[in-house]
């Protein structure tokens, strides 16, 4: 449901409405959600002891819910040994999408993209409105360690897609309609990109491949663009998606206190940003990589990488405040797929149906394990992964899980990154 | 050549006597293409250098607008840093959410530009495209793409059709990129050396003036750039830029975002972080500008710039320098101590240029665990490194951050912590000052003597101009006289400023 709180349907007036493919499908499309939280997990408090998916301290929240546990499912086993630059931290950060190890140095360590939402983008052709979108909490700002970590979002090696912090800035670019209420026509600004596009194409021919590359991306950006321009006025866009609007007054997007609220608030419009088609792929990260938040909601003040997370896992007072952490994660990102579940499809009876939402984590442990990373797999994906699994299958390379999102997504992958025959998730059942 | 420049002035000429324009026209322009001769051979070997595309900053793109004279309320989001700057080469480009940004702005900063310019005939309007695509694009119009750009909405009324006109002139990639060593020349041309100095100096578009001495020749040699810079370096938006670009060396351009422990946030609210903020950039000021100290002295200048929001945290001894400013102590602290090994690798990666390999694997636990109980942040970091596989890199990088002890994570100065004296002394090791200090003041006395010091800001000014990495050795050493102008007058004084070296 759209929360009460902010957002809030409004009436008929116009607003942003996807293309014209985006409604009365015959087949329905899967959409991404990819979920990057830092700092691992507790283990012994994350996965169930038993072969089902019975609740534990820190997933109860998703097993034990009645909308969400039945598409749920585990992946165990997961590890990384890549080496690169940087330390564990840096190389699950920039690499668990990248299926690349981490280039740079030790104090600048970047991914060696592009990540698996842009591979997927060029791979599918997507054509909705904001084909790929990267959002996060309180991710924006110059971090205090490694400039990377603001961002696991690549377009190429070395280039990252600065995080959207802000949901009210988000929103008024996707539901606001002043691009189709300027004062120059649509076929004006149609003109102007035209002449743009062929000047792009023009100077690409001019410049090596290394440079061509980055103007071929500008020509993608420019034909995205201008599909917005045609695509902003539907008359038979669901009533849901007309000038939905945000209410209420904007948070301070750098201040932890507004995390709670600002995550809420996300949920809220990504569900919404889904069901209406106006983007296939949102990335979406807690925090930043490595992230120091005090979690003073949870009635924790203290620097939870340095005091908690990096704790010996066996002490009780750190395996209680990793799991209390963890288990709010949890919630979190139940709250997501119950916003889906709230929203309908546009094929199948909800957006979770459509969806495949990834809980993944940079670490498997807060003390640099690598070994277990938590995986949670939510949502149909169109109907193409059955719910209620838990696969733990033994140790296997995380870039089978890149294989088997690309799989999902209906790219025929044989491998990920650096592993490019590796297969997808041993054990894992999904629907041809 | 001078054909050409001919022809340009000639139709220029005829457009600035047609309209009541406000900005003056370069007299004469070249096209980008126009190769010319650069000064005399240096000792190493020139090379072809292939093309490289270098799409301009967020920042750079405002400034641009704003000298169109068509700043808008909107701002472009920041961009991904690297080293620490925001125009780096390889990590800029034009994605859908730039995109999405740029062309709104362009469209406000079209209509805005249209607006003041009021043209009612289409001698006027041309002219105003004219002045804008020097401006946008640092070169006139070739009759092709004046064309094309009037011909985009040809039934519209005259303001109509500059507002599309100049909305696709902002959306030109000839306004979002330039491209140095177009034509595979070791050097670069008149145009793109203009368009370097400008968007080195200045974060912004070249002026009408430079393009002249481009036009000219002057650029090529390096006493035509020098006096070119200098001329640059007079204009209140060079000082405002400069200014960000040291900032952005120290690494304390988003000190108003610090994140630290929420107990604190009553003494480091926003507004004082907002004080702590202006203080830099009085400091800057004045040292840079105002009054200005050679590059060793930027460390020992005594604090005398106006700063009273900021004074609580100025108490204590008198305070020297940039590095004991408290945005720049603060900065570099961690979020809930006084971060003596982050404040320590600051000294040595970005004071020093001393770039140290980070810990094996095998020492993960060593680095994972949780700081030791300790009577203070000093002795708890010691235990933390007492590994003596820990110890080879930590005995370089921890001195020189204990030295700076006497100040907490806030950068409020302390005599002792917890009840217990403050140790700062300790020795500087792998750098061209070794030796030991006792304080924070005798660390600054060492590093404001270091000629690596000096070579390690030439290289990271470097690094923001070229917008790629310059590892030290790559650059000259600035004299020990040099202040940060006389340093930025040599730099683009040096060949390699607009020739790529390779050694011989």
């Amino acid at each position: 449901m759209i929360s009460r709180r902010r957002l809030i349907a409004a009436g008929s007036a116009a607003a942003l409405f996807p293309s014209a493919s985006s409604w009365a499908q015959a087949e329905p499309k899967p959409k991404l959600l990819l979920v990057m939280q830092s700092n691992g997990t507790h283990q012994r408090s994350f996965w169930p002891r038993g072969p089902t998916l019975e609740p534990t301290p820190i997933l109860g929240p998703i097993l034990s819910d009645s909308t969400v546990a039945p598409s749920t499912s585990l992946l165990r086993g997961l590890f990384n040994r890549s080496t690169g630059a940087g330390n564990e931290h840096d190389l699950g950060f920039a690499g668990l999408w990248t299926g690349k190890p981490t280039v740079g140095s030790f104090t600048d360590p970047w991914g060696d993209g592009p990540s698996i939402d842009h591979q997927l983008a060029s791979a599918l052709s997507l054509t909705e409105p904001f084909p790929t979108f990267h959002c996060g909490v309180l991710a924006s700002t110059s971090p205090f360690f490694k400039a990377h970590r603001a961002s696991f979002s690549y377009l190429a090696s070395r280039r990252t897609v600065p995080t959207e912090v802000d949901p009210f800035r988000a929103f008024a670019t996707f539901f606001s309609p002043s691009q189709a209420h300027g004062r120059l026509t649509l076929s004006q600004r149609k003109s102007v990109l035209d002449l743009v596009h062929r000047d792009v194409r023009r100077l690409a021919g001019t410049l090596p491949a290394e440079h061509a590359s980055k103007l071929d991306r500008h020509a993608d950006a420019l034909r995205t663009f201008e599909r917005r321009l045609s695509g902003l006025i539907r008359p038979d866009a669901p009533a849901h998606c007309r000038a939905a609007r945000l209410a209420g007054s904007p948070l301070d997007v750098t201040d932890e206190a507004s995390v709670p609220a600002l995550m809420a608030l996300w949920a809220d419009f990504i569900a919404l940003a889904l069901s209406c088609g106006l983007t296939r792929i949102v990335t979406y990260q807690l925090g930043q990589c490595g992230e120091r938040w005090r979690f003073r909601w949870l009635g924790i003040d203290e620097n939870s990488h340095n005091y908690i997370f990096h704790g010996d896992e066996g002490n009780a007072d750190i395996a209680a405040k990793t799991t209390r952490i963890n288990a709010w994660y949890a919630q979190q990102v139940n709250a997501l797929a119950k916003a889906l579940a709230g929203q309908p499809g546009q094929v199948l009876p909800t957006m979770l149906d459509e969806t495949l939402l990834v809980w993944g984590n940079e670490m498997a442990t807060g003390t640099h394990g690598m070994n277990d990373i938590p995986v949670v797999m939510i949502g149909g994906a169109a109907g193409r992964l059955p719910g209620q699994q838990y696969v733990n299958s033994g140790p296997q390379t995380y870039h089978r899980l890149g294989t088997t999102v690309l799989r999902l997504m209906g790219v025929p992958a044989l491998g990920f990154g650096d592993e490019r025959t590796c297969g997808g998730i041993d054990g894992l059942r999904v629907n041809a | 050549v001078r054909c050409k420049r001919a022809v340009s002035s000639m139709v220029l000429a005829t457009l600035w006597a047609s309209c009541d324009a406000q900005i003056r026209l370069p007299r004469t322009l070249i096209g980008d293409l126009s190769p010319v001769p650069i000064e005399s051979p240096s000792p190493s070997v020139p090379k072809p250098t292939p093309p490289r595309l270098r799409r301009h900053s967020s920042s750079e793109l405002m400034a641009l607008l704003d000298s169109l004279s068509a700043p808008g309320t909107l701002r472009l989001s920041a961009e991904q840093l690297v080293r620490g700057f925001d125009n780096d080469a390889q990590a800029l480009e034009v994605h859908d959410r730039f995109l999405n940004e740029w062309l709104a702005l362009a469209e406000g900063a079209a209509s805005a530009a249209v607006q003041q310019a009021a043209c009612t005939t289409e001698t006027c309007a041309h002219a105003a495209l004219e002045r804008w695509a020097l401006i946008a694009w640092s070169r006139p119009l070739t009759a092709d793409e004046r064309s094309d750009l009037w011909a985009l909405a040809q039934n519209e009324r005259i303001e109509d059709r500059l507002r599309i006109a100049t909305l696709a002139l902002l959306a030109s990639p000839s306004a979002l990129y330039r491209v140095e060593h177009r034509n595979g020349q070791p050097a670069l041309s008149a145009l793109e050396s203009a368009q370097a100095l400008a968007f080195f100096l200045t974060g912004a578009p070249p002026p009408a003036w430079l393009l002249d001495e481009a036009a000219d020749g002057t650029l090529a040699t390096g006493a035509g750039r020098r006096a070119a810079a200098d001329r640059l370096l007079s204009t209140p938006s060079s000082e405002r830029h400069v200014i960000r670009l040291l900032k952005h060396w120290l690494m304390v351009d988003q000190v108003t975002h610090l994140n630290k422990n929420p107990d604190l946030l009553e003494v480091f609210s926003r507004v004082t972080r907002e004080a702590l903020d202006r203080e830099v950039d009085a400091a800057l000021r004045q040292l840079v500008f105002e009054a200005p100290v050679t590059l060793g002295e930027l460390f020992t200048a005594p604090h005398s710039w106006p700063g009273a929001a900021a004074a609580p945290f100025n108490k204590g001894p008198a305070r020297r320098g940039l590095l004991l400013l408290p945005a720049v102590l603060a900065r570099h602290a961690s979020t809930d101590n006084s971060g003596p090994v982050t404040r320590g690798l600051f000294i040595r990666e970005r004071v020093l240029c001393t770039p140290l390999q980070g810990p094996p694997p095998s020492l993960a636990a060593q680095v994972m665990a949780p700081l030791p109980a300790a009577p203070t942040t000093r002795a708890s970091f010691e235990q933390h490194s007492a590994d003596e596989r820990c110890a080879g890199c930590h005995r370089l990088i921890d001195p020189p951050g204990f030295a700076f002890e006497n100040y907490d994570l806030l950068g409020r100065y302390r005599a002792d912590e917890n009840g217990h004296p403050v140790d700062t002394t300790g020795s500087l090791e792998g750098t061209d000052v070794d030796g030991a200090f006792t304080t924070a003041d005798a660390l600054l006395d060492r590093l404001a003597s270091s000629a690596q010091v000096r070579q390690c800001l030439n290289a990271h000014l470097a690094s923001y101009a070229f917008g790629r990495e310059v590892h030290r050795d790559e650059v000259p050493v600035p004299p020990a006289t040099a202040t940060v102008r006389e340093a930025l007058l040599q730099l683009v004084e040096w060949q390699g400023f607009v020739q790529p070296m390779e050694a011989p």
